[in-house]
């Protein structure tokens, strides 16, 4: 398809512009320029416009270039020659014709884009930082409801009667710890035998109520469902006999009685009862399965795992203990012989935490 | 500063996947393949490999024992064989990057057919994707070989193109950067070996294989009257004696076979002529319309157009590349701009 015909050497002299190539073999082939026009099928002044070198007829240079090549294969002329000729003098800038869109339709920028990711990156992490932000406050909540609690349950643990009977709290309460403590100390020295007399004492207690409380009783409603009040006046009343009954059997019985010399039949009474006076023992009934953890006033954990429905627990340790009862609905807790309610201590999911023996 | 950066690490492809040829163009490279899509399948038991692909494979063609098959995985501008052409592109992709350090995964662009199917342009959207291409845009290739002819289609004036490839032959009038009118015809540079192998066979009574049709048509093949006589000595085998046989085909000849397909071509421009805006077919009529393509390397068919029409008609500088040079240039405004010029799909 290379059809090289280098007519004239001296045609192809560099400082010959592209025009006036055409035009001297034009006019060598004795062609007229209407005649080229209609071969090329272009109007006469094109033609005109491109033997002169003046190309304001044809302002893209892709067509300027192809009507310099088609016009040089008429005449039967390299057309490479031509074109050089033409590149020599204008350059091959505008053959680099950069195509830009028209529709400036805004498209989004580098920039813009990058705008755009780090607008999302910091939306997410914004959100990210909400949820973090209220599933903390929401466990803060948790923690100021527990730490709430807390003092509900040392007023609930010392004074449920305190806050459900104010009037004989006042005088009541100061005396409680002391008592408890000195019960405690007891209990210390001699582990086996005080159940006996709490049990004489809870046998007590239960008659106490009846006798002693008849004005509570009648005076504030609150108490007359409530059992609490009753072995807090018991324990109230019991303290002296405590001491005075405690000192003695100590004395004599962890001495002598102490392996065992009791009725064998006593014993799981005994175990149950002293289970149920002593301060130091938390009774589960796990009437649902639970999840509970118990720690002592020691911080030592002294109870924890899933307990299933219809099982039975006891935890010992040093009084007070932080409990945290799962499905506390299910659950009855029994401490020095009480049944602690704790369904009025679970939140909302049905969780006790609270705080006992304080 | 940005811009260089980006180009430092980029290895952007924009591949002319064509009938006959296909071409790489590598942004800030240039082309830097151009083979003919043929690849070469070795069968050997129930395991089918890569003999060869490109130039070596089309070496090949019509020349393969039994159990080597050469195999054009393009016909008509469109996928015939997925996977062959998936191999195909595998391997030409991994050859532009032998030569370069370029990343394994590029971006491609791919030209396809303006009036292929929205299956055919997945097809071939998907075989990029299994060669390897991290992300593939469509181009329809009038739009790309307007571009890589430098064509200022951003203008709102009409530009016309016309760009016949090996399988079909697109013709667009192009404005605003959009197809106002696109054509497809799937006739191209391999109907013409066609007509000429049935020509031969016709008036020679001899057979002649697909690269022989191919050599006569790149060497004495003319689209218009006029021209020099030119001959070539070709040989085929005589379908009477069933022995080779040498002849000396003519150029005539050759005009004479490819008569009609060229008809078909000149029509289907013709019609675009007629279904173009008025306004845009004033623009055609005054700048008139280019040729693209490796059709356009046939000798005066320019001519032929332009005696057809009545309208200026140029041939493209390098029409062989354009559409991988356009479509070359777009990739590099995809970047910059929300590009409207590529496919939708």
């Amino acid at each position: 398809m290379s059809e090289t015909h280098y007519n004239d050497p001296a045609e192809l002299a560099p400082q010959s512009s592209p025009g006036e190539l055409l035009k001297r073999e034009r006019e060598k082939q004795g062609l007229s320029r209407e005649e080229v026009a209609s071969a090329l099928n272009l109007r006469p002044a094109v033609v005109d416009g491109l033997e002169s070198d003046s190309y304001d007829e044809v302002p893209v240079a892709t067509y300027r270039r192809g009507y310099l090549r088609a016009y040089s294969r008429l005449l039967g002329i390299d057309d490479r020659s031509v074109i050089e000729a033409y590149n020599a003098r204008f350059g091959n800038i505008e053959g680099e014709h950069r195509v830009t869109p028209v529709h400036v339709t805004k498209p989004p920028s580098r920039l813009g884009a990058w705008l755009f990711k780090l607008a999302t990156l910091i939306v997410i992490a914004g959100l990210v930082g909400l949820t973090l932000l209220w599933w903390q406050s929401r466990g803060g909540n948790d923690l100021l409801g527990i730490g709430g609690n807390e003092p509900v349950a040392v007023d609930t643990l010392d004074g449920t009667p305190v806050t459900e009977e104010p009037e004989p709290a006042g005088e009541m309460l100061p005396p409680l710890p002391d008592d408890s403590n000195e019960l405690g100390l007891v209990d210390d020295e001699a582990q086996i035998e005080p159940g006996s007399d709490v049990a004489v004492d809870s046998e007590r207690a239960d008659v106490a109520p009846s006798s002693i409380n008849d004005e509570e009783e009648t005076s504030t409603a609150a108490i007359t469902g409530d059992r609490s009040p009753s072995p807090s006046d018991a324990v109230a009343t019991l303290v002296p006999d405590a001491e005075v009954d405690m000192a003695p059997e100590t004395e004599s019985e962890a001495s002598v009685a102490e392996p065992s010399a009791e009725p064998a039949e006593e014993a799981p009474a005994e175990a149950v009862e002293e289970a149920a006076a002593d301060p130091r023992t938390l009774e589960l009934t796990f009437n649902e399965q639970s999840w509970t953890e118990i720690f002592d006033a020691n911080d030592n954990r002294i109870f924890v795992g899933l307990q299933e429905s219809g099982t039975q627990a006891t935890a010992e340790g040093q009084p007070p203990f932080r409990l945290t009862i799962g499905n506390a609905t299910g659950v009855e807790l029994r401490y020095r012989g009480e049944i602690i309610d704790l369904g009025s201590r679970a939140g909302s999911n049905n969780v006790a935490r609270f705080t006992l023996g304080e | 500063m940005f811009k260089r950066l980006r180009g430092l690490f980029s290895s952007d492809l924009s591949i002319d996947l064509g009938t006959a040829n296909t071409l790489i163009y590598v942004r800030g490279r240039g082309i830097v393949l151009d083979e003919p899509s043929v690849v070469a399948i070795r069968q050997s038991g129930n395991m089918r490999s890569v003999a060869a692909v490109g130039v070596d494979a089309k070496r090949m063609l019509g020349r393969t024992p039994g159990n080597i098959t050469a195999i054009r995985p393009m016909k008509d501008g469109v996928i015939a064989d997925f996977t062959v052409t998936e191999q195909m592109l595998q391997h030409f992709i991994r050859k532009v990057h032998q030569s370069t350090f370029l990343t394994p995964s590029p971006r491609v662009l791919v030209c396809v057919p303006c009036m292929s199917t929205q299956v055919e342009r997945r097809a071939i959207k998907e075989s990029a994707e299994g060669a390897g291409a991290r992300e593939v845009f469509l181009i329809e290739e009038p739009m790309a070989a307007a571009i890589g002819a430098g064509l200022p289609v951003e203008e709102a004036q009409g530009s016309m193109v016309v760009d016949i490839g090996g399988g079909t032959s697109e013709i667009a009038i192009i404005s605003l950067n959009g197809v106002v009118y696109s054509e497809s015809i799937r006739v191209g540079g391999d109907r013409f070996d066609e007509a000429i192998t049935a020509y031969v066979r016709r008036h020679y009574g001899s057979l002649i294989g697909e690269a022989t049709a191919e050599r006569i048509k790149e060497e004495i093949g003319c689209a218009y009257p006029g021209g020099e006589l030119r001959e070539i000595d070709v040989r085929g085998r005589n379908l009477a004696e069933g022995i080779p046989r040498s002849f000396t085909l003519n150029s005539h000849e050759i005009l004479d076979a490819l008569q009609e397909t060229l008809a078909s071509i000149v029509a289907a421009v013709k019609s675009a002529l007629e279904q173009s805006p008025p306004e845009l077919a004033s623009d055609i009529a005054e700048r008139g319309l280019v040729l693209t393509g490796g059709g356009a390397l046939l000798r005066d068919l320019d001519k032929l157009i332009a005696e057809e029409t009545g309208l200026p008609v140029i041939v493209a500088e390098d029409p062989l590349t354009c559409v991988a040079r356009g479509g070359g240039k777009a990739l590099e405004m995809i970047d910059q701009h929300t590009f409207e010029l590529l496919s939708s799909d």
